[in-house]
């Protein structure tokens, strides 16, 4: 998930809107917003435009008049250098993915939290709630709220590609060479790779832990890999247009995409490897810095309630973490977000700390500089 | 103390015109560069920097093949960057300096009218007009005269050069034009008259003439280039990754800030060490020719 844009018009403003962030986030690294925390009665909340869309948050608003301030990132490892870079201040929530909530909690950029301040806890799903990358703390004390989660499959285009996509191995299938995009996100490739080479008990394992045979075999798969690859897209906008235009004929997919681009009429089809899926679950988390405890808790007791959970799904494509907001839902749109596959939650790859982050960050960057 | 007692007064003048920009270099470069050469001795464990002192960063950068390798790549890019300006720099900076005087300013001002927009508008720009979908391909296609896109300027390393060179031409032309604007024409004429064809006068007094011009235009666009990486990642493949993108991932995702650092510091080692040998030519250029 390395970036989701909120409209659902796939057009060339948005593209271009799309490009521009992106232009803007590669020079962000050394950018810092001068704000500093928010006003009593403001929170400001550090996420991906698709989770502080109006839509989402003004019900929250109107319900207790504190005013959510976007302070919107295109991708994680933004959200992580932003964080990082202020030592936590500045931000109150924070939307943390979870292979980062363990990582960003050691290093103390977010705050424990206490559940039994939350009254939906009780209605998550319990595989999320007591899933490794939330128990964080100790003695009751979670990373951050389970808040919303999506598989990553393949998409590709059905009129493009002859052979039967039922696997991560579409990727690295020679007849499509210079037709296939991945993602430039170093440690989703990472997973792709080892679910293609048949590591999935390592996957499963938290943190993830590979062998240094393991680790050579993933580096030359993804090296094989990229002289099929015509790009390594860093924006959900890059993804879709290369798949409407035809350049790109399969890659690596979410719901949102299918979405986007049957609104289009390109015909796209989005499917669930028969290696597994992998995808992510991502945390509403408490910045470290926050002067605003008490309305950061009222704001993760509403991102797990139907009021923010029903438009997610309804309008962004995207599951709730929520068991009650799940059962609320008409079956088509629960089975769409599940890939048609009611044990997905059980049977994915979730996303987990990286046992070695140096070294997985060295091996995509190795992998691009072959 | 009075400032006439640390400064010698025939200097006082230029102390307070120099003042504002010396503090601005120090504040903003020196200072920032010197915090730079001291993460370069530090290193990361678990994602937080320790400031000890080492040399390990270097070690890695200049051990491991993959930076020299980047570093490479960075080089020929900028070389050949340098070289499709000066290529078409060259001849405009000419063709300006021969105008009538009246249209010289009119000239050069639409040569600087396109950085009136954002450098990211710009790349996009490329982007939409030659891409694959862009508007030479469509109406290409429209037309019926290809029924696949020209693939030139598909995600690869002529889309990256040509975009930089798009973005730094006037950098190479205005240096150009400022040498070859005051070159006396008497002494080009001089060598027509005494039989020298066009092509000799050209290399034999023309470019002699407007060489220190040539280097500074050469510096001012190969040494940007070296250092790119925006360019790279948004219109270069997966094969375009140049020594630039390797330095941003350190402050970025890989967040290893001292490994970072002694990347670039190195980087600007070798800049430096090209713009002494770089100047040194021009210096040479302009004194070894009677102006």
């Amino acid at each position: 998930m390395s970036t989701i844009n909120g409209p659902k018009q796939f057009d060339r403003r948005r593209l271009l809107k799309g490009a521009g962030a992106a232009g803007l986030a590669l020079g962000a690294p050394m950018t810092r917003s001068m704000r500093t925390s928010a006003q009593s009665g403001e929170l400001v909340f550090l996420t991906y435009a698709v989770y502080s869309d109006p839509v989402l948050v003004d019900g929250f608003t109107d319900q207790t008049s504190i005013s959510i301030v976007p302070e919107n990132y295109g991708e994680l490892d933004e959200m992580v250098t932003k964080l990082r870079a202020r030592g936590g201040s500045g931000y109150d929530v924070v939307s943390v993915a979870s292979n980062l909530t363990k990582q960003l909690f050691d290093e103390g950029l977010i705050l424990p939290i206490d559940t039994s301040r939350l009254s939906n806890w009780s209605s998550l799903n319990p595989a999320f709630g007591t899933a490794a990358y939330v128990q964080t703390g100790t003695e009751g004390q979670v990373s951050g709220v389970p808040t919303v989660w999506g598989p990553e499959g393949l998409i590709y285009r059905t009129d493009l590609v002859d052979d039967p996509v039922d696997s991560w191995a579409i990727l690295w299938n020679e007849n499509y060479k210079g037709q296939i995009s991945a993602i430039d996100y170093g440690y989703e490739m990472i997973l792709i790779a080892a679910l293609y080479l048949g590591y999935q008990d390592e996957l499963r394992a938290d943190p993830i832990v590979f062998s240094d045979e393991q680790f050579d075999n993933i580096k030359n798969a993804l090296i094989d890999q990229k002289q099929l690859v015509n790009r390594y897209w860093s924006d959900v906008s890059e993804a879709e247009a290369g798949l409407a235009s035809g350049e790109t004929v399969a890659t690596i997919g979410r719901i949102l995409f299918q979405t986007d681009l049957e609104n289009e009429g390109i015909p796209v089809q989005l499917v669930a490897p028969k290696e597994g899926t992998q995808g992510w679950c991502t945390s509403t988390c408490i910045a470290a810095g926050s002067q605003n405890i008490d309305a950061a808790y009222e704001f993760l007791n509403y991102v797990i309630s139907p009021d923010y959970g029903l438009p997610l799904a309804e309008s962004m494509g995207y599951p709730s973490s929520s068991s009650v907001v799940l059962s609320m839902l008409p079956e088509d749109v629960s089975a769409r977000m599940t890939f048609n596959d009611p044990n997905i939650v059980e049977s994915m790859i979730w996303w987990q700390a990286a046992g070695d982050e140096q070294r997985w960050n060295d091996l995509w960057n190795e992998v691009k500089a072959s | 103390m009075k400032l006439s007692g640390l400064v010698p007064r025939r200097l006082q003048g230029r102390a307070l015109a120099l003042g504002p920009v010396a503090a601005w270099y120090i504040v903003f470069f020196l200072i920032p560069l010197a915090l730079m050469l001291r993460y370069s001795f530090a290193f990361t464990e678990q994602s937080r920097i320790q400031f000890v002192w080492t040399l390990d960063n270097y070690r890695q950068v200049f051990e491991d093949s993959i930076y020299l390798r980047l570093l490479v790549k960075s080089l020929r890019l900028s070389l050949t960057v340098t070289g499709i300006t000066l290529l078409i720099g060259y001849p405009a900076a000419w063709a300006i300096a021969r105008m009538p005087d009246r249209h010289k300013p009119k000239l050069l001002a639409l040569l600087i009218v396109p950085w009136w927009a954002s450098y990211i508008v710009r790349i996009f720009g490329m982007r939409m007009g030659f891409g694959n979908t862009g508007i030479i391909n469509s109406t290409l296609k429209w037309l019926g005269l290809t029924d696949k896109p020209l693939e030139f300027f598909q995600y690869n390393f002529t889309a990256v050069a040509l975009t930089e060179a798009n973005l730094y031409l006037p950098l190479m032309i205005i240096p150009i034009y400022m040498s070859v604007e005051r070159m006396d024409m008497r002494i080009v004429q001089a060598a027509s008259s005494l039989g020298s064809g066009p092509i000799r006068t050209f290399f034999r007094v023309i470019l002699p003439l407007s060489l220190p011009g040539v280097l500074t235009g050469c510096i001012f666009v190969f040494l940007p280039v070296t250092g790119t990486f925006i360019v790279p990642s948004l219109v270069g493949g997966p094969n375009d990754i140049v020594y630039g993108n390797l330095i941003a991932s350190q402050f970025g995702e890989s967040y290893n800030w001292p490994l970072g650092s002694a990347l670039a510091i190195a980087l600007l080692a070798l800049l430096v060490v090209m713009l002494r040998v770089m100047t040194s030519l021009a210096r040479w250029a302009s004194g070894g020719v009677a102006q």
